[in-house]
C-alpha cells in the first residue's frame, strides 16, 4: 500500500508544471473575478489529476505487474480512494487559503462561514470525481468512463430539471427555505459530509468488486 | 580446474565432466581436500544444468574420488594413486570389452580384432 | 514450491490444462511456441487470472490468495508489463524500497550503473535490451525465494540475452535454495540455463524432462527406407517421414548407437524437439 502511494506521488510529480499552471490560474481568477473561485476549482482539478494516475496504471499495461507487487487488489482500490481524496483535499485547502488571503487583501469580511461554505462546495466535487469516477474508470478505462460520466451527469441534469419543474417539489423547497437560518451552511456541510462518507463506502465496495473480477 | 565440454559429442556431458575431474585428480592437479566449486557455481560457469553437475559429483563420490559433506560442499578425497589408476584401467577395459563384443557380433575373429588395435596404435605414433 | 493440480483455464478459442510440480532449488523452464500457453500458466501462478477448475498452489497457498509476506518472497518480470515508462529508475527505487522490506537499494543501483542503465532518465527512453535487464534486476534485488520470469529475453540480441541469463545464474549461485521459473520461446537460452524443461503446446504439457536427460539420452535418428524397415522400432518415440526416409526421435540414443553402428544419430536440440513433437500432426506414428 505504501509502495502504491509512493508510485502515485511519483507519477503526480511528473506533472509539476501542470499543477503550477492550475495554481496560477486559480490565484488569478480568485483575485480578479470571483472571490470564491479557487476552492471548488482547485478541488476539481486536484481530484482529476489524482484520478489520472489510474490512466497511467492502465496505459502501457502496467496493471499486471502492479498486482505482482506485495499488495492485494483491495489495497489497490483503497489506496486510490485515499490518494484521490487526500490529494483533492489538500488542493481544496490550498484553494481555501487562496480565498482567505484574497479576501483579507481585498478588505472583505472573513469569518467561519466562508470557510465552511468553501469546504461544503468542495465535497460534492469530491463525490462526483472520487466516488463516481474511480469505479467508472476502473470498470471502463479512461476513454469510456468519460463518456459514461457525461451520460450520468446528463441524466442527473434532466432529473434535476424535471424535479425543479414539479410544483410539489417547489413548495417543499419553499417550505425548507423558511427553516433556513444562520446555521444553514453548517447543516448543509454536515449533510454533505454524511453523504460523502456513505456514498464513498458504497463506491469503495463497488470498486473492490470490479477489481476482484478483473483478469489480466 | 580447467574443463572443456563438447556439446556435440555423443559422450554424455556428465561423463565428460567426470572424466575430466578424474584426470585432474589422477594427474595431481587437484590435490586431496581441495574444495570443488558448488554445484550451482560450476553449473553456471559451464552453462549446463545443475542436475548434470550433481550427477557427475554423485558418481565421482561413488567411485571414491570426492567426498561430499552435507552443507559444506564437495572435496577431493584422499585417493590412493594406485587405486585411481586401477579405476582408469577398469574404464578402459570396459570400453574395450564393449568394442570387442561389437566386433564379435560383426563376425570378427580374434586375430582381426588384434590387427585393428595394432593398426590404430601404429597410426597414433 | 509450486503445484498445479489439474488447473484448467478456458478462453473462447483456447483451453489450458496443466498439472505439474516444481520443486525448490531448481531452474525450471517453460518452452513452447507463441500462444502455446506459457504466459497464461505464469499468470495463473501469479494469481493474475484464476483457474476455472483445479488449484494452483504457490508456496503452500492458493495463487489468487497469497499474503503480502508471501508476495514479498516472489520476484517477477513480465514480458509486457512493468512500472509506468514515464518514471525513472530513481523513482522506482523509492517505490521498491516501500514495497519490499529486503530491497537492496545500493546493490540495485550499482547493478543498474554497471549495466549502463541511467538512473535519471524516463524508462520510455530505454532500448528494449535496457528495459529487459531492468525488469530482471527489479525481480531479483529483494532476496526473493522464487523468481518468475516471463520471456525475460524476448526481443534481445545474443549479447543482451547472455547478460540476462548470467544475471539469473549469479542469482542462483548466491543461494542454492532459490527457485527460478522462466519461460522463453528461444530454446537455446533454456538449454544452457534450466535444470528441467516443460514443453507446452496448444494448452497442454507434452513433455517434461530434465535438461540433462534431453541432451544426454534423447537423440534424432536419420534413416533411409530400407534401414527403417529392418531396425528395432521399440525405442522410437516419434517418427516423421522425410525426403530421404525417416527422421525418428528416440529417448534412448545409446541403444541405437551401440546396436546400429554407422547410423546417423544426432544430439537433440530443443528447437528440433519442439518441431518434432508439435508440428507434424498428420501421418505421425506415435508410440
Amino acid at each position: 500500500m505504501r509502495a502504491l502511494l509512493e508510485k502515485d506521488i511519483r507519477i503526480l510529480l511528473l506533472r509539476k508544471s501542470t499543477m503550477v499552471m492550475f495554481l496560477v490560474i486559480g490565484i488569478v481568477f480568485t483575485w480578479s473575478f470571483s472571490a470564491y473561485f479557487s476552492g471548488a476549482y482547485l478541488t476539481m482539478l486536484g481530484s482529476m489529476l489524482a484520478i489520472s494516475t489510474i490512466s497511467y496504471d492502465e496505459a502501457d499495461n502496467c496493471m499486471p505487474f502492479l498486482f505482482t507487487l506485495p499488495c492485494a487488489r483491495k489495497q489497490y482500490v483503497l489506496e486510490k480512494y485515499l490518494f484521490v481524496y487526500g490529494f483533492s483535499f489538500i488542493a481544496g485547502l490550498i484553494g481555501l487559503l487562496i480565498i482567505l488571503v484574497a479576501s483579507i487583501a481585498k478588505g472583505l469580511p472573513v469569518d467561519v462561514t466562508i470557510i465552511i461554505e468553501t469546504l461544503a462546495s468542495e465535497i460534492p466535487i469530491l463525490l462526483i470525481t472520487g466516488g463516481i469516477m474511480i469505479p467508472l474508470q476502473l470498470k471502463f478505462g479512461p476513454e469510456k468512463s468519460r463518456m459514461v460520466l457525461l451520460a450520468i451527469v446528463g441524466v442527473i441534469f434532466v432529473i434535476g430539471y424535471m424535479i425543479s419543474k414539479s410544483t410539489y417539489v417547489r413548495n417543499l423547497m419553499a417550505e425548507a427555505g423558511r427553516y433556513m437560518d444562520g446555521n444553514a451552511p453548517i447543516r448543509l456541510f454536515a449533510v454533505f459530509l454524511v453523504l460523502l462518507v456513505v456514498l464513498s463506502v458504497l463506491s469503495v465496495s463497488i470498486s473492490g468488486k470490479i477489481m476482484d473480477g478483473k483478469e489480466y | 580446474m580447467k574443463i572443456i565440454l563438447n556439446n556435440s559429442s555423443m559422450v554424455p556431458i556428465y561423463e565428460q565432466l567426470m572424466d575430466q575431474i578424474k584426470n585432474e585428480i589422477i594427474e595431481g592437479r587437484l590435490v586431496s581436500e581441495t574444495a570443488l566449486p558448488s554445484v550451482r557455481t560450476l553449473s553456471g560457469e559451464l552453462k549446463i544444468s545443475a542436475l548434470t553437475v550433481k550427477k557427475a559429483y554423485d558418481r565421482l563420490e561413488e567411485e571414491g574420488f570426492i567426498v561430499t559433506v552435507h552443507g559444506k560442499g564437495s572435496f577431493v578425497a584422499e585417493t590412493d594413486k594406485n587405486l585411481a589408476l586401477e579405476a582408469c584401467r577398469k574404464t578402459v577395459e570396459d570400453e574395450f570389452a564393449k568394442v570387442i563384443l561389437k566386433a564379435k557380433n560383426f563376425g570378427f575373429s580374434k586375430e582381426e580384432i588384434q590387427d585393428v588395435v595394432s593398426i590404430i596404435l601404429e597410426e597414433d605414433k | 514450491m509450486i503445484t498445479a493440480k489439474n488447473v484448467t483455464k478456458r478462453y473462447v478459442d483456447f483451453t489450458l490444462q496443466v498439472d505439474f510440480e516444481i520443486p525448490k532449488g531448481r531452474i525450471t523452464g517453460f518452452i513452447g511456441k507463441n500462444g502455446a500457453g506459457k504466459s497464461t500458466t505464469m499468470k495463473l501462478i501469479l494469481g493474475l487470472v484464476s483457474p476455472d477448475e483445479g488449484e494452483m498452489i504457490v508456496m503452500g497457498s492458493s495463487a489468487t490468495n497469497l499474503s503480502i509476506k508471501e508476495k514479498e518472497n516472489i520476484g517477477v518480470s513480465l514480458a509486457e508489463s512493468g512500472f509506468s515508462p514515464y518514471l525513472r529508475i530513481a523513482d522506482i527505487t523509492k517505490i521498491l524500497k516501500k514495497a519490499y522490506p529486503n530491497f537492496a537499494q545500493e546493490k540495485f543501483e550499482n547493478a543498474c550503473r554497471s549495466m549502463g542503465l541511467p538512473l535519471n532518465k524516463p524508462m520510455k527512453e530505454f532500448s528494449t535490451g535496457m528495459k529487459a535487464k531492468l525488469r530482471v534486476l527489479v525481480a531479483m534485488t529483494h532476496e526473493a525465494k522464487l523468481l518468475i520470469l516471463d520471456e525475460p529475453t524476448a526481443g534481445l540480441d545474443v549479447e543482451a540475452r547472455n547478460e540476462v541469463l548470467d544475471l539469473i545464474r549469479e542469482y542462483m549461485k548466491e543461494d542454492e535454495k532459490r527457485t527460478v521459473l522462466i519461460t522463453s520461446h528461444i530454446s537455446s537460452d533454456l538449454e544452457s540455463l534450466c535444470d528441467d524443461i516443460y514443453l507446452i503446446d496448444n494448452g497442454k504439457i507434452i513433455l517434461h524432462e530434465d535438461t540433462d536427460v534431453i541432451l544426454g539420452e534423447y537423440g534424432i535418428l536419420k534413416v533411409d527406407q530400407e534401414t527403417f524397415q529392418k531396425m528395432d522400432k521399440s525405442f522410437l518415440a516419434k517418427t516423421v517421414p522425410t525426403s530421404f526416409g525417416y527422421t525418428c526421435f528416440t529417448k534412448e540414443k545409446r541403444y541405437y548407437k551401440d546396436n546400429y553402428p554407422g547410423m546417423v544419430i544426432e544430439n537433440v536440440k530443443l528447437d528440433e524437439l519442439i518441431l518434432m513433437l508439435t508440428e507434424f500432426k498428420k501421418g505421425e506414428n506415435e508410440k
